[in-house]
């Protein structure tokens, strides 16, 4: 691999990760309770908000598409 | 675990066990040999130790 | 899901083993650096963080070896059930572990230069084409992305919200990482330590994790219980079975059965628990209900049902019991379904 192919595919990487590191916020703070009723409120501790972030920023694309399938009624 | 996952796994490993062993061999024969300074007589290199 | 998230489901033996973990990897990572620096041969001298890195890096790969045989030797002796039911706390370990080691090696050969540390790691050694010149590192920071993928994922919130279909396929990567980690080693560290012991440990690791695997898969593969001639499976002598406990019987067809024995009473569900497939027929009754060995989710004798408020359920299967001998029905009840228990002792 030549240094500019890398470069691009090392800032791909970067981009991929620094979206999914909105998309976990965004499950942080509302979006798993949207997907799963048990992750709602009180049964989402900050301890159990913060590590569910790790794993959306790798699979946020998984995660962002279950968000607009699955239809939960949104947090109150 | 149900069994359907059973038989992939085992499938899974009927391909990366060789893949793993082949890999072994492979490194291990291919292994640099330790470097020998042929233009160093022996008495030298003790004198040098 | 029925039930709140906790960021641990603690119990004292997770707490104890845990501990025991935690002091296991602080004497094995002191034990490697002093025997290291003890015996080097002198002039040889190697720098304190290149001690730490060979010190995670192997203690990383002795880990992962160990998780990978806990699942087919529990399968075959007890004795390694408490390590199944703390499996994740180990991964999430070896993977922080790794992570160490992963750290120390960029800040060391790559993050002293202008490039990009990451840039560097892959464009620094281009003999992609050489074995023993082979940039080996890359092969490392794959399996440590594949054991990313699976710590950050090994919370009850994944295995809920992924299915236990996606979440199984999932972490299976663990064995890709491991082939990986394999090729790490042995175009990595083998190339260039002299000690045999490296070469010992490498094939030894490889060797046991892959003759577990696939023995404990054949095995499982021609252990089918042959049907008797109207259908129903026989299970055991009613002297065998023990009380509260269950046997796991495997039909040709379709998941594995438990058939538990509570008192005089017998009754059969799924092997296979709601909650992440852990196998219900391992685990035993506790106040009347079949409580799974994982994380002790609980389901009814009678109906297959978690007691309320959970709303777990699986499937039920008849029993009968002829001449002290007990026989399954290897054609399920949809979950749920009320199945009333064979009685021992009664004539049928």
């Amino acid at each position: 691999m030549s240094e500019s192919t890398t470069n691009l595919f090392v800032t791909a990487i970067g981009i991929y990760f620094l979206i999914g590191f909105f998309v976990g916020l965004i499950y942080m703070f509302g979006g798993a309770g949207r997907i799963d009723p048990a992750a709602k409120g009180k049964g989402l501790p900050l301890r159990v908000r913060l590590l569910i972030l790790p794993g959306t920023i790798g699979l946020w694309p998984i995660m962002l598409m279950k968000l607009f399938v699955q239809k939960e009624p949104p947090v109150s | 675990m149900k069994r359907a996952h059973r038989k992939s796994h085992l499938l899974l490993w009927l391909v990366l066990g060789p893949v793993m062993f082949a890999t072994i061999i492979l490194a291990v024969l291919n292994r640099p040999a330790a470097p020998v300074n042929d233009a160093l007589p022996d008495a030298l290199i003790e004198e040098a130790n | 899901m029925s039930h709140d998230y906790k960021a641990v489901q603690w119990t004292p033996f997770k707490k104890r083993f845990d501990l025991w973990m935690l002091a296991g990897i602080i004497l094995y990572l002191i034990g490697f650096i002093v025997v290291g620096e003890v015996t080097q041969p002198p002039g040889e001298s190697i720098h304190p963080v290149q001690a730490v890195m060979r010190a995670t890096g192997t203690l990383a790969f002795l880990l992962l070896t160990f998780i990978l045989c806990i699942g087919p030797l529990a399968r075959m002796t007890d004795r390694f059930k408490p390590f199944l039911y703390n499996r994740r706390h180990l991964g999430v370990t070896t993977f922080l572990i790794g992570l160490i080691h992963a750290a120390l090696v960029m800040m060391w050969y790559h993050g002293f230069s202008e490039t990009n540390p990451f840039v560097s790691l892959f464009i620094s050694n281009p003999r992609y084409e050489s074995l023993s010149g082979f940039p080996f590192e890359v092969l490392g920071f794959g399996a440590l992305l594949i054991m990313f993928l699976m710590a950050a994922t090994s919370h009850d919130f994944w295995n809920a919200n992924l299915g236990p279909g996606v979440w199984k396929a999932l972490h299976m990567g663990v064995y890709v990482a491991y082939a990986l980690l394999i090729a790490h080693v042995a175009l990595g560290a083998i190339q260039f330590e002299k000690s045999p012991a490296y070469v010992g440990l490498l094939v030894a690791g490889a060797t046991s994790v892959f003759a577990l695997h696939v023995g404990t898969g054949m095995m499982t593969l021609r252990g089918r219980d042959r049907p008797e001639t109207d259908g129903w499976l026989k299970v055991a002598n009613v002297t065998d079975m023990e009380d509260a406990r269950a046997k796991i019987v495997r039909p040709a067809k379709g998941e594995a059965i438990a058939i538990f024995r509570d008192g005089d009473k017998v009754s059969a569900v799924s092997n296979v628990c709601r909650h992440q497939g852990g196998p219900l027929g391992e685990g035993r009754i506790v106040d009347g209900c079949i409580t799974c060995p994982w994380h002790g989710f609980q389901y009814r004798m009678e109906d297959g049902q978690s007691p309320p408020p959970f709303t777990e359920k699986i499937a039920t299967y008849a029993t009968r019991i002829i001449d002290g001998v007990v026989y399954v029905n290897p054609e399920p009840n949809v979950p749920g379904t009320p199945q009333t228990p064979s009685q021992i002792g009664a004539t049928s």
